[in-house]
């Protein structure tokens, strides 16, 4: 089943909760409101014609500085300056966080991009682990990541950053730590500065 | 059917012996100072007068126990290192050890989180003076490719424990960790000296385009 028919048949399932469809790109992407997330995820796995079985990635995006269809310029991503200070960010992000689902069915040799937008100021998404087990440790990542928050995620915690880590790293405004608790993570080491 | 001749043991004995005395005035490099050197000879009869101090750092720098601690690549080749084809036994640093209560060299081989360094700290505390620490590779050395964006990155690890050498290279050859465990054997044995750059050094960091 190509792409557009799988498209076709969301669409004539979850009329409303799927917003579109953008087929000019190499991987085309389904896309979907973040509440139908549950249903439309038991349908893909369940549905005979579909079933797909396996979820290949689960990621996330921050489209800080691309409007709605995804066009414009990435924002710069702040960095440590060469002498090992930090630039404050002044302006928060205002743009649309994502996630996105890459799906393959072993059964029909199928593959479909499943991205569903979420705003930047309630990132609340259902959680998709109950259908695909593997999602479980995707939504802690990118919940570690980016901040989103999967709701029904049995344990849904920081994954590879400390648990007290402040901030959400891969977001466009996210602003370069000075110190993590007794560790210094700004400046240049030791053996740098007496060179110089 | 008659025993095929055997060798007797002392045979074989007789030939390392033979070697050993043969190789003993190059095994004289690895000594203590000029004047022991003056009088050690084979005979096991003779006195070899020496400074405790001199002795004592001696026998440290011949038996440097690493810890068994890797973070990243770095490790992979700090492993070949310790393996059959590098020998880092040769020099006495073989024998690693799984807790840091029993060694007293630390080779921070790779990237430094901030998760991490924490951890490194307190292994650092448990082990027993004297100890030492090669910082191995660009990450341990000053952040390395993580120093602009890497947020979790500690820029160097002498911003968390004392290094005595640094190893650079990305990730360096075993070579160069030998090459960097034999500059430690130096600093315990005393010898001082700085290392001058090149003035190339600066020449061609000027050419990189930033």
């Amino acid at each position: 089943m190509t792409e557009q028919e799988i498209y076709q048949r969301l669409q004539a399932r979850f009329d409303d909760s799927i917003l579109g469809f953008e087929s000019d790109i190499p991987q085309p992407v389904v896309s979907c409101t973040p509440e139908a997330v549950g249903d439309i995820a038991k349908y893909l796995r369940d549905d005979p014609a579909l079933s797909f079985d396996r979820l290949l990635c689960l990621s996330g995006v921050d489209y800080e500085g691309l409007d709605e269809k995804g066009k414009g310029k990435h924002r710069e991503i702040n960095r440590y300056e060469e002498d090992g200070t930090v630039n404050p960010v002044e302006d928060p992000g205002t743009g649309d966080l994502a996630v996105v689902y890459h799906l393959e069915s072993f059964k029909h040799h199928h593959r479909l991009c499943l991205s569903v937008r979420v705003p930047r100021e309630t990132p609340k998404i259902a959680s998709v682990g109950h259908v695909w087990i593997t999602a479980q440790y995707g939504e802690r990542e990118t919940y570690d990541f980016f901040g989103i928050e999967f709701e029904g995620n049995p344990d849904l915690r920081r994954l590879f950053l400390p648990e007290d880590w402040v901030g959400w790293p891969l977001r466009k405004d996210y602003e370069m730590p000075v110190r993590y608790n007794d560790v210094p993570l700004e400046g240049l080491g030791l053996a740098v500065r007496d060179e110089q | 059917m008659s025993e095929p001749k055997q060798t007797g043991p002392e045979v074989a004995f007789n030939v390392v012996g033979d070697q050993i005395a043969d190789d003993r005035e190059q095994m004289l490099d690895f000594r203590i100072d000029e004047d022991l050197a003056k009088v050690a000879t084979p005979r096991s009869d003779h006195v070899i007068v020496a400074r405790v101090e001199d002795l004592f750092r001696w026998a440290q720098l011949s038996s440097i126990w690493p810890m068994t601690f890797g973070l990243a690549c770095c490790a992979i080749e700090m492993m070949s290192a310790a393996g059959t084809r590098y020998d880092m036994d040769r020099f006495g640093a073989g024998a690693m050890r799984g807790t840091p209560r029993q060694a007293d060299l630390m080779i921070v081989s790779g990237t430094v989180t901030a998760k991490m360094a924490t951890r490194i700290k307190r292994l650092y505390d448990q082990m027993p003076d004297p100890k030492w620490v090669i910082a191995m590779g660009s990450c341990a050395i000053g952040g390395g490719p993580y120093f602009k964006y890497g947020y979790h990155v500690v820029k160097g690890v002498d911003m968390m424990v004392p290094v005595d050498v640094y190893v650079p290279g990305c990730p360096p050859r075993p070579e160069v960790l030998l090459d960097g465990l034999m500059r430690l054997q130096d600093k315990i044995r005393g010898k001082r000296g700085k290392w001058r750059k090149p003035k190339w050094v600066d020449e061609y960091i000027n050419t990189i385009p930033r």
